[in-house]
């Protein structure tokens, strides 16, 4: 390829701003083209004799519909390559989404195959006024829903809960993160990350048990387990939530305050698990609000249930290392993340 | 007359002449990039283990995803940035298949590490959004000591090969 390119092409559309060509090396070209807003596309090519006619369509349009049935709930998961409006409502036994403006038709073929509690999938189009998609989910009689999208806006997310459970029925897997030869990390003078986890673990079983009949701790002394066998032990369960418990570190030691993860796979409810845990413990521990966080971490993503990691304090800085030595600072973490815990089986009911 | 005509074969020939050098010169530049320089990307910390930045710096092309990740070993130059691979991590060997750039590292990787979810994920995503900044991977798989993974420390799933996260990246 020559490099005789226009550099830059002002387009001052709707959609795009601008187009512009760079050299990425001797022969790699990149065309980019700097968009108003999050727009999907599409990639055409077409072959002429010896030339090629690549064609970039952008358009919104559903790309995928992915569901995942656990024991007690159906997560389902829209991807739009775009922005998109919505709407969800629910008719009786019937849950409806409504798509607004879509740039093309929902492709029949993406949509899944009725299967679990969905007793059939319908797809009308409407195009009275403004053209609306809609999706009809019939299901075996549910309880309730919820839509929970993520921050990125071109996906929707909508949990569907089956039934009703007790809150003494539930369920929950306390994990405290490392063991045995693994320590974790290490605090500046000392303090093992495997012997707090286990400490504010223990904590919150103790706090638990006065109101849950069934709490199960993935190691109650100092050993080591995998991560395998720890999401092995809640599947196995059937658990209805599973919280692991860690403390943070990074290489220096600026790095402060409180986070918690969720698998990226799983957001609806595991969401609003990580949602409670991290409000409880930034009221009551007072530190720097990391967030909630999403990534590919082992135990939440293999886990069949809501999951969240949280990571209550940085034991590689000074203060939080002396901090996470104290029994009163043990004790006020344990009490966050069990009344997270509560609070969220109470909405979930 | 005749030596008019003359003088135009010649000076033709001599644009033949020149036009032949130009194409094989350009031919030869774009055939042979065997050991010239390249401007590539390091992601470190930040000061306070929230996101990975980006440093420029020029590497040798020939062995030149070792190169780079010898120079992201080697830590930031930047003031307020940090190291995100621990002492003594050296790559024993680098193999390149379908899009999976798999890394095999010392056990220094594991055995010094700092440990922490974030700490570990500055380290993952440090050595992988570095690496898929070259077109051809696409993913970067972690082995220590010829072995496979379920984790670093503790945290992340290592077992399969990872994708870019861009999302860590702090422009």
């Amino acid at each position: 390829i020559k490099n005789d390119f226009t550099r830059e092409i002002e387009v001052n559309q709707d959609l795009v701003k601008k187009i512009r060509t760079s050299r990425f090396d001797e022969n790699k070209l990149r065309i980019v083209a700097d968009l108003e807003k999050l727009t999907g596309y599409q990639l055409q090519r077409t072959e002429k004799e010896d030339s090629y006619k690549y064609n970039i369509v952008l358009k919104n349009v559903l790309e995928k519909i992915n569901i995942t049935e656990q024991n007690n709930y159906l997560d389902i998961n829209f991807d739009l390559s775009g922005e998109i409006d919505y709407e969800v409502s629910r008719d009786t036994s019937k849950l409806i989404i409504d798509f607004k403006n879509l740039d093309e038709k929902i492709n029949e073929r993406i949509l899944p195959e009725a299967s679990g509690i969905i007793k059939n999938i319908d797809y009308v189009s409407l195009s009275d006024n403004n053209s609306t998609d809609r999706l009809i989910f019939e299901l075996e009689e549910f309880n309730n829903y919820q839509v929970v999208s993520p921050e990125s806006q071109n996906r929707i997310n909508i949990t569907v809960s089956r039934k009703e459970i007790r809150k003494e029925d539930h369920i929950i897997v306390i994990d405290p993160g490392h063991g045995g030869f693994d320590p974790g990390a290490i605090g500046p003078s000392g303090l093992t990350e495997k012997e707090v986890n286990l400490d504010i673990a223990i904590k919150v079983n103790d706090i638990l048990s006065d109101s849950l009949d069934n709490i199960i701790l993935t190691r109650e002394t100092d050993r080591f387990v995998s991560l395998r066998r720890r999401a092995e032990i809640a599947n196995k369960a059937e658990a209805n939530l599973f919280v692991s418990i860690h403390v943070n570190a990074s290489n220096k030691g600026y790095s402060s305050g409180t986070e918690t993860y969720i698998a990226p796979q799983k957001t609806g409810k595991s969401l609003t698990l990580a949602d409670n845990l991290q409000n409880y413990l930034v009221n009551s521990l007072d530190l720097v609000d990391r967030g909630i966080k999403s990534d590919n971490f082992y135990v939440i993503k293999f886990t069949e249930m809501p999951a969240a990691l949280v990571e209550v304090a940085f034991i590689s800085n000074n203060r939080e290392e002396n901090l996470l030595s104290s029994n009163s600072f043990i004790e006020k973490a344990a009490g966050a993340i069990a009344e997270g815990i509560v609070k969220y089986i109470e909405e979930e009911q | 007359m005749k030596f008019k005509k003359n003088a135009t074969y010649i000076l033709l020939l001599i644009i033949i002449i020149l036009v032949i050098a130009f194409v094989l010169f350009l031919r030869y530049n774009i055939s042979a990039p065997e050991d010239t320089e390249k401007e590539i990307v390091l992601y470190f910390s930040d000061s306070g283990a929230n996101n990975l930045v980006a440093e420029k710096r020029k590497v040798s092309t020939k062995n030149l995803y070792k190169n780079t990740l010898e120079e992201l070993i080697k830590g930031p130059r930047k003031e307020g940035l940090n190291r995100t691979i621990p002492e003594g991590v050296e790559v024993l060997n680098i193999k390149l298949l379908d899009g999976i750039l798999r890394i095999n590292f010392n056990e220094s990787l594991q055995k010094n590490h700092w440990g922490g979810s974030t700490g570990e994920t500055m380290t993952v995503y440090s050595i992988v959004n570095t690496m898929t900044q070259f077109v051809e991977i696409d993913y970067v798989e972690f082995i220590i000591e010829d072995k496979k993974i379920e984790t670093l420390v503790g945290h992340m799933d290592l077992s399969r090969p990872l994708s870019r996260n861009n999302k860590i990246i702090n422009e």
